[in-house]
C-alpha cells in the first residue's frame, strides 16, 4: 500500500495527492494529465512522443472529465489509413473515449477494480478517471495499479492470516506442552517430598520406642529420596532458566581428553558393582572453545543415563573432530531404544515409561536439558539405539560457538 | 476390634515398606504387592479387608487395576481406596469415576491412619 501510493509526476502537471483512507483509490493516483477536448489531434499525438511514460490523457472541460484518450488508442487511430492527415487537425474529442469510467477518490478500491474489471475486454486495462466529491477531475488511475495492489493486499492479508494461525497452534501446542510438563514436574515434585514426609514419620516412631536399629534402616532410604528430590528441583530450576534464556556461556578452549576422563570417573560410580567397564577414545591435545561447564553437565547426563541402563558390556565417552567443530558421543550397550519411543527422549518427562525406567529415580529432565544446553553451545544432541543393542548419544559442537545473545 | 488385613499395591518400595510399617503400627495385617499384575489374584487370595492402590505405576494404572477387579465376582467387593502423590482434585475425581470408597494423599502419615481407621470401623 505505501509502496503503490507513490504519485509519479506527469508532464509538467503538478502532482496533487488527495488524501486518502488506506483502501480509497485517492492515494493510488499515477498522474492527472489532462487535455482540452477541443485541442487538435496533433498537438495532443506531439505530448505523448515527447513523454514516453504517459499512457492516457483525460480530457477535461471546466474542471470536469469528459473523455479519455489512452496512448494505444491514440496510435491506432494514426495508424490506420491515413490517420495522420485525418486527424490532425480535429479536436481531440474526434478519438477519445467518450464514456470512460470515472470513480470518486472516495471509492473503495474493491469497488473500482469490479467496475473496471466489468468491462469490454479491450477497455479493461484503460485509465481509470477519478473525481473529487464533487465530480472536479482528480487523476488518473492505471488498473493495473488497483488490480496488483489489491492482489498484494490480498496477498498479504493472505499470508498475515496464515501466520495467526500458525501462531495460535503453536501457542495450542505450547500450553499443551506446559500443561503435561507441570504435570510431570508436579508428580516428580510430589513423590519424594510425600516419601520424606512418611520416613520422617517413621523415624520420629522408631526414636520414641528407642529402636535405633529401626533408625539406622530408615535414614539411607530417606538420605535418597532428599538427593532424587534435589536432582529434580535443580533440573527443574535449570530447565526454567534455559528457557527463559537467562544461562550466560563462558567461552575457553576445553581440553577434551581430561573432560572426558573426568566424567568417565564420575560414571564408573554410578556403574558400580555392574559388569559394565567405562572407557575412553579421545585424541590427547584435542580441545574445543565451549563452556566447559555446560559441556560437563551434557556429557554427565548421557553418561549417566548410559549407566543407568546398562547392565553389563561397556559405556564409552568419545572425541573427535568433526569438519570444523567436534563430534563427542557416549555409547553403551544397554537396553536400548524402540525407534517409535526415540522421539519422545527429549520431550520433558517423556521418559520411557516400562518397568525397567521406572526402577530409576530421574525426572526425565536430563535429556531435555542436555538438547538445551547443546543449542545454547551451537550445536545440537542426537541419539541413535536400537532395542537390545543399546545406543550412541551425540552431542555435534561448532569451532566457533556463537557469541553471547 | 479383630486384626483387619490390609493389601497395598504400589511399584514403589520406599512407599510400600513406609505405608506397611505405620500401618502395621496401628495393629492391622498388612500385605504388599510391588507389582500391578498378580495383584488381582493375590485379592482373590488374601481377601483383604481393604485395598489401597497407588495410581501410576507403569505398564498397568492403578484405574486399570481397579477396573480389573470391578469386573471379576470374586473381586469386585473389595473396598479399595486410591492411594497417591497425585494431587487432591484429581484424586477425588478418578475415586468418584471408579466408584470406589475414596482416596488418601500419600505423604500425611496423620491422614494415612485417620482414612484407614474411618473405612476400616465403618
Amino acid at each position: 500500500m505505501e509502496a503503490l501510493a507513490l504519485v509519479r509526476a506527469a508532464d509538467g502537471t503538478s502532482a496533487r495527492r488527495p488524501e486518502a483512507t488506506a483502501t480509497s483509490i485517492g492515494s493510488l493516483i499515477a498522474s492527472d494529465a489532462w487535455v482540452r477536448p477541443d485541442e487538435p489531434v496533433r498537438d495532443v499525438a506531439e505530448r505523448f512522443f515527447r513523454r514516453a511514460e504517459l499512457d492516457a490523457v483525460a480530457l477535461v472541460e471546466g474542471g470536469r472529465p469528459v473523455g479519455l484518450l489512452t496512448r494505444a488508442r491514440l496510435l491506432l487511430k494514426l495508424a490506420r489509413g491515413f490517420g495522420q492527415e485525418l486527424y490532425a487537425r480535429k479536436p481531440v474529442a474526434r478519438i477519445a473515449d467518450l464514456a470512460p469510467l470515472v470513480v470518486p477518490a472516495a471509492a473503495p478500491l474493491g469497488e473500482a477494480i469490479e467496475r473496471a474489471l466489468e468491462r469490454a475486454v479491450q477497455a479493461v486495462y484503460e485509465e481509470v478517471i477519478v473525481v473529487d466529491g464533487e465530480g472536479r477531475f482528480l487523476g488518473l488511475l492505471p488498473v493495473r495499479d488497483l488490480v496488483l495492489h489489491q492482489s498484494v493486499a490480498f496477498a498479504r492479508g493472505a499470508a498475515e492470516h496464515e501466520a495467526s494461525m500458525a501462531r495460535t497452534r503453536d501457542l495450542e501446542k505450547l500450553e499443551k506442552l506446559r500443561g503435561q510438563f507441570l504435570a510431570h514436574a508436579t508428580h516428580e515434585l510430589r513423590s519424594p517430598v510425600n516419601a520424606i514426609a512418611v520416613l520422617a514419620e517413621l523415624v520420629r516412631l522408631a526414636c520414641a520406642r528407642d529402636d535405633l536399629g529401626a533408625v539406622k534402616e530408615k535414614l539411607p532410604l530417606l538420605l535418597r529420596a532428599t538427593a532424587g528430590l534435589r536432582g529434580t528441583v535443580n533440573n527443574i530450576l535449570d530447565l526454567s532458566k534455559l528457557e527463559a534464556g537467562k544461562t550466560d556461556v563462558a567461552l575457553a578452549t576445553v581440553p577434551l581428553l581430561p573432560l572426558l576422563e573426568d566424567v568417565a570417573c564420575t560414571t564408573r560410580l554410578l556403574v558400580g558393582q555392574k559388569p559394565v567397564r567405562v572407557g575412553v577414545e579421545a585424541a590427547p591435545g584435542l580441545a574445543l572453545e565451549t563452556d566447559r561447564h555446560k559441556l560437563r553437565q551434557i556429557l554427565v547426563n548421557l553418561a549417566s543415563n548410559a549407566a543407568k541402563f546398562t547392565e553389563q558390556g561397556e559405556v564409552v565417552l568419545s572425541a573427535a573432530r568433526e569438519g570444523e567443530g567436534m563430534r563427542l558421543a557416549v555409547r553403551d550397550t544397554g537396553a536400548g531404544i524402540r525407534e517409535e519411543d526415540l522421539g519422545r527422549l527429549f520431550v520433558p518427562f517423556g521418559q520411557l515409561e516400562d518397568a525397567l525406567t521406572k526402577a530409576h529415580e530421574g525426572t526425565g529432565l536430563g535429556l531435555v536439558i542436555s538438547r538445551s544446553l547443546g543449542s545454547l553451545l551451537g550445536g545440537r544432541v542426537e541419539v541413535q539405539s536400537r532395542l537390545g543393542e543399546g545406543s550412541t548419544f551425540t552431542v555435534h559442537l561448532p569451532g566457533s560457538p556463537p557469541r553471547s545473545p | 476390634m479383630p486384626t483387619k488385613k490390609i493389601l497395598i499395591i504400589d511399584d514403589d518400595t520406599t512407599h510400600l515398606i513406609c505405608a506397611k510399617e505405620i500401618l502395621e503400627a496401628e495393629g492391622h495385617q498388612v500385605v504388599v504387592q510391588a507389582s500391578p499384575f498378580g495383584a488381582t489374584e493375590k485379592v482373590m487370595l488374601e481377601r483383604p479387608d481393604l485395598v489401597l492402590v497407588d495410581v501410576n505405576m507403569p505398564a498397568l494404572s492403578g484405574e486399570g487395576l481397579i477396573g480389573v477387579l470391578r469386573s471379576r465376582p470374586q473381586t469386585k467387593d473389595a473396598r479399595v481406596l486410591l492411594y497417591s502423590s497425585n494431587d487432591e482434585d484429581s484424586l477425588r475425581r478418578a475415586a468418584v469415576r471408579l466408584g470406589i470408597e475414596g482416596y488418601i494423599a500419600k505423604g500425611d502419615p496423620d491422614e494415612l491412619r485417620r482414612t484407614v481407621g474411618r473405612v476400616l470401623t465403618a
